[in-house]
């Protein structure tokens, strides 16, 4: 039979063992591990210091050459738990020590970090067995630690949790997910090289998890070949490329849209896209890991024909050529992110206690308006929610587009007063509603979103938000919005409504207009009710009080709120350049206690998307955060969904926007806790 | 319990602000940087009205906060991550287990005036305020204005504005006590108050509307709307936009008594409408500011 027994305190370099003999180590009594006990705040966690922290009693015995060696034992323990006490008030004490425990037939063992040593018991130095022998019996301590016992060496950051694939040839097991800032079903449907030379095509590589950009047949590619990237329903607006095998070349690539009318529209880097994390068109390809490729969609992107093809492309040409060595080669399959959430199985939240989790948001580094101006890779809010019911597919969505397209089937779009949905290339999934208050500028209802018998799974507290944007300039306030929720029928009783809030961008920007909490269904419910299977109605009323402008709406985000809900906030540290905004190369962590309390931002020497290798933990911040530091029910499968804002141009100015092109890469860790035993987990 | 986020930003007036930047959890572990015993008081008239809270910490932090976040804007957000509160940091009291010390913005003012009489004249003048620079740029305006009786000229009448200022410009860390004993059983809460702490007291942004004088000389009338957004204009500087509803009410235009800007609004919001029904004016997130008739139907869940 195994024998995994563990019991020691450590901090990592000096140890001292509870089941051991040995110059520092000590041995456990016959009864010298009495029963710890829970109180309700252990159970309950409702109440922060009682419920986590607990005290652990040790009988301990040892025996030594001689006493002054029996000094030296005793000495080893004492700096430990002193050191403990340093770690929670001395701020340049930054290494914990911990408790680590495991039994006999446990499969791993467990950690808790020690806070203090609240009493301690030495025999006299007379007494019978330590003077003749040096054997110390009944040696004494109650050590204060933190409850639960984790899973993870305190101090240290885990592995990254393995997602559930979400996008469509997405990688199956992703350690980091691409968010993008809303949901559709655009997928790339097409990916062909072309020879110049040749005057051919390769095959669709689109479900190819290892080809060779720019090659056809084997050819060794030359100036003017190409790749594309296609997709016959909406233009590709977030493109991640994973490399497997970097090229070696040396040449000048351009990118460019089709135009609808069989010519070409050419991007400028900054302006119309950027690639996260390469700072050259060149390194997509010459660097391994993955590349995002992030367009700014214009109205003016078409479809053309390409190799017998009618789709939105993107073309990425060699329009230079100084020399060519060796081909890159992907390692998987290119893919869109068109999900504004990441999935964790409920087989990666371990424990039997809420778990602390942390999220790593790597951010985009995009230079679109320059270093000073506030874009769409430079993120300054970012709200998040967690749910873990009713998220099988046709179940609750938490994006619903505005256009009437790529919802669930249970939802249908319908337009009040003065307001039609129509494609509009630009917007999730090519469609939005538009309003233009052209016959009634009362507050009404604009756009009705009916769930049928969708009240079921759309259950609980929500933040609800509108994407809306103005047509022509005008003044903030010219506008307000305000929802109408209704079981049943909009028209119907029971039904509430929301404040009404204004909108107060000038133009051109969506913004994201929050009209608060809600609840689906207003009253409280329970399990045992009779499952109201009835619509569920959200109608979004809007008014114009002056000027002359339309509101163009993307949809409504449900946000729910009532498992977890946090925000990473800018704290606007610099309002020239907008340093401490999510963007250029930092990592934001929005830690629940993995690692620390609290939000921190890094700055990444190496590539942010992967960011484990050449941290600069030298420039770090603590970044603002709303909401509850993130904590999660162990074994359900849970949704982590995202909305990103940014300002405008100026820092700190104006209302943030909510804009398609905003992009994050997240991560997730956690720390799994244990009432008592950790088993085989 | 509460289990949602304080978060301090730098004073949104101030053009030089503390820039102390945090957001506090409730602490898990004791001595550990946190909040402990969040209270809230909410108005209907004003909206936000106080909060208090414990922060622990290292000595050295608190220290650092008592005197770098005086004037901040703190905003708490709920475990839904909901708006619930904001205001302005108003007060520190630091206890250190040995002794306590407040520092507070009751008594700044750094924008000071005096009505006097020259000596045999018959016509009271108020002086040209003085002002520091740096206490503006740090907290925004806050006006005083001093009687000062019959003085020989301006120069003379310059000169306790002065010493009122130089006394009053800059908030200064006080001792409370000597000794602490420490909070009476009962009172004590677990993991704070048996260590060093700082016990912070934040009003609602509805005070800043009493941080500045309003006057206007002309006489005539306007609606209560129309006065309220006036005065709103003119000396609410922490008010980034409002929501007015119509109140036709007559109110006089004149108003030369030295009277803060807040107590005209509340005020005319007191006068309701011209059917008796009560009015309304409070804050909301963002220092808005809205006028309605109360218990309006805008509010549901």
């Amino acid at each position: 039979m195994a024998d995994n027994r563990v019991l020691e305190i450590t901090n990592g370099t000096s140890t001292v063992k509870f089941n051991a003999v040995g110059a520092d180590h000590w041995l456990l009594e016959q009864g010298g591990y009495p029963a710890v006990r829970y109180g309700e705040a252990h159970i309950t966690g409702n109440d922060p210091i009682s419920g986590h922290t607990i005290f652990q009693a040790f009988r301990l015995a040892s025996e030594s050459a001689d006493m002054d060696t029996m000094r030296a034992k005793v000495d080893t323990l004492i700096s430990l738990l002193r050191q403990a006490v340093h770690y929670k008030e001395k701020p340049w004490e930054g290494t914990p020590v911990w408790i680590k425990s495991q039994g006999r037939t446990e499969t791993n063992p467990r950690y808790a970090i020690v806070h203090r040593a609240v009493e301690a018991e030495f025999p006299s130095e007379f007494h019978k067995p330590l003077d003749l022998i040096h054997w110390a019996t009944n040696v004494g301590i109650v050590i204060e630690r933190e409850h639960p016992w984790s899973g993870n060496i305190p101090n240290v950051l885990p592995s990254s949790l393995v997602l559930t694939q979400t996008q469509p040839n997405g990688p199956a097991t992703p350690t980091i997910h691409q968010v993008a800032n809303y949901r559709d079903d655009t997928e790339l449907t097409h990916i062909f090289n072309w020879d110049q030379d040749a005057a051919a095509f390769s095959g669709n590589l689109v479900n190819d998890a290892n080809f060779k950009p720019f090659v056809v047949a084997g050819s060794t590619p030359a100036l003017f070949d190409y790749i594309v990237f296609g997709s016959t329903d909406n233009p590709p607006r977030v493109i991640t490329i994973p490399i497997g095998t970097a090229g070696v070349f040396d040449v000048g690539l351009d990118l460019s849209i089709s135009d609808g009318a069989a010519g070409w529209i050419a991007l400028t880097r900054g302006t119309d896209y950027w690639a996260v994390p390469n700072t050259t068109e060149n390194s997509i390809f010459t660097s391994t890991g993955e590349t995002v490729l992030v367009i700014v969609v214009p109205a003016t992107w078409g479809k053309d024909a390409i190799n017998a093809v009618n789709a939105y492309w993107l073309q990425i040409q060699i329009g230079a050529w100084t020399s060519w060595t060796t081909d890159a080669e992907t390692n998987a399959k290119c893919y869109l992110a068109n999900k504004n959430y990441i999935d964790i199985p409920s087989t990666q939240l371990l424990g039997d206690q809420p778990l602390p989790m942390l999220f790593r948001c790597f951010s985009d580094n995009g230079t679109e308006g320059g270093a000073s101006a506030a874009n769409a890779s430079t993120l300054s809010k970012v709200l998040f929610g967690a749910r873990s019911r009713n998220i099988a597919a046709d179940q609750f969505e938490c994006f619903l587009n505005a256009g009437n397209v790529d919802n669930p089937a249970a939802w249908a779009v319908t337009y009040g007063d003065d307001t039609t949905g129509a494609a509009l290339v630009p917007w999730p999934g090519g469609s939005a509603a538009t309003c233009t208050f052209a016959t009634n500028t009362n507050m009404v209802k604009r756009v009705i979103y009916t769930g049928t018998a969708m009240v079921q799974y759309n259950r609980g507290r929500f933040e609800l938000l509108v994407g809306v944007r103005r047509t022509t300039a005008g003044d903030p306030g010219d506008h307000n919005l305000q929802a109408r929720i209704g079981v049943g029928s909009g028209d119907d009783d029971p039904h509430f409504e929301t404040v009404s809030q204004p909108v107060n961008m000038d133009q051109a920007n969506v913004e994201i207009v929050s009209l608060g909490e809600i609840t689906v269904p207003a009253a409280d419910w329970l399990d045992a009710d009779p499952t109201p299977v009835t619509n569920l109605v959200i109608e979004i009323l809007a008014d114009r009080q002056a000027g002359a402008s339309s509101l163009r709406f993307s949809g409504i985000w449900l946000l729910p709120i009532d498992e977890w809900a946090g925000s990473l906030e800018d704290p606007l540290a610099d309002l020239d350049y907008g340093a401490s905004a999510m963007a250029a190369r930092n990592t934001t962590d929005f830690d629940g206690g993995v690692l620390h309390r609290g939000a921190r931002q890094y700055y990444s020497l190496g590539n942010p998307l992967t960011g484990l290798a050449g941290w600069d933990r030298s420039i770090v911040h603590r970044y603002n955060h709303g909401g509850e530091l993130p904590l999660l029910e162990p074994g359900k499968t849970t949704r982590i969904y995202l909305v990103m804002m940014s300002y405008k141009t100026d820092w700190g100015v104006g209302s943030l926007l909510g804009r398609f092109e905003s992009h994050l890469g997240l991560s997730a860790y956690s720390k799994p806790g244990y009432m008592w035993l950790r088993g085989a987990d | 319990m509460f289990k949602g986020t304080i978060t301090l930003s730098p004073n949104p007036v101030a053009t030089n602000p503390h820039t102390f930047i945090y957001s506090f959890s409730p602490i898990f572990v004791p001595g550990r940087i946190g909040y402990r015993a969040l209270q809230m008081e909410d108005r209907a008239d004003g909206g936000s009205f106080r909060a208090r809270f414990y922060i622990t910490g290292g000595k050295n932090f608190l220290r650092y906060m008592m005197h770098n976040s005086l004037g901040s804007l703190v905003t708490i957000t709920d475990e839904g991550n909901q708006w619930v509160w904001e205001g302005l940091l108003w007060e520190n009291e630091l206890n250190t287990g040995v002794a306590s010390y407040r520092i507070t913005l009751q008594e700044l003012y750094n924008n000071v005036k005096i009505r006097y009489r020259i000596t045999g004249a018959g016509v009271p003048t108020i002086s040209t305020p003085l002002t520091d620079a740096e206490s503006i740029a740090k907290y925004g305006v806050r006006e005083y204005v001093m009687t000062g009786g019959e003085l020989e000229s301006a120069i003379v009448a310059d000169q306790p504005v002065q010493q009122f200022l130089n006394m009053h410009k800059t908030p200064k860390a006080a001792p409370v006590e000597i000794g602490s004993k420490g909070l009476p059983l009962g009172m004590a809460i677990l993991g704070v108050t048996d260590r060093p702490h700082l016990a912070v007291t934040c009003r609602g942004i509805a005070e800043t509307l009493d941080w500045e004088i309003y006057e206007n000389a002309g006489a005539g009338t306007a609606t209560a709307s129309l006065q309220i957004q006036t005065v709103l204009t003119a000396k609410a500087q922490f008010v980034t936009g409002y929501t007015l509803g119509a109140n036709n009410t007559q109110v006089s235009t004149q108003y030369e008594t030295d009277r803060r800007a807040g107590g005209i609004i509340r005020d005319i919001i007191r006068l309701g409408d011209d059917r008796a029904q009560r009015w309304v004016g409070y804050f909301i997130q963002g220092q808005h500011f809205i006028y309605e008739q109360a218990a309006a139907s805008r509010i549901a869940i």
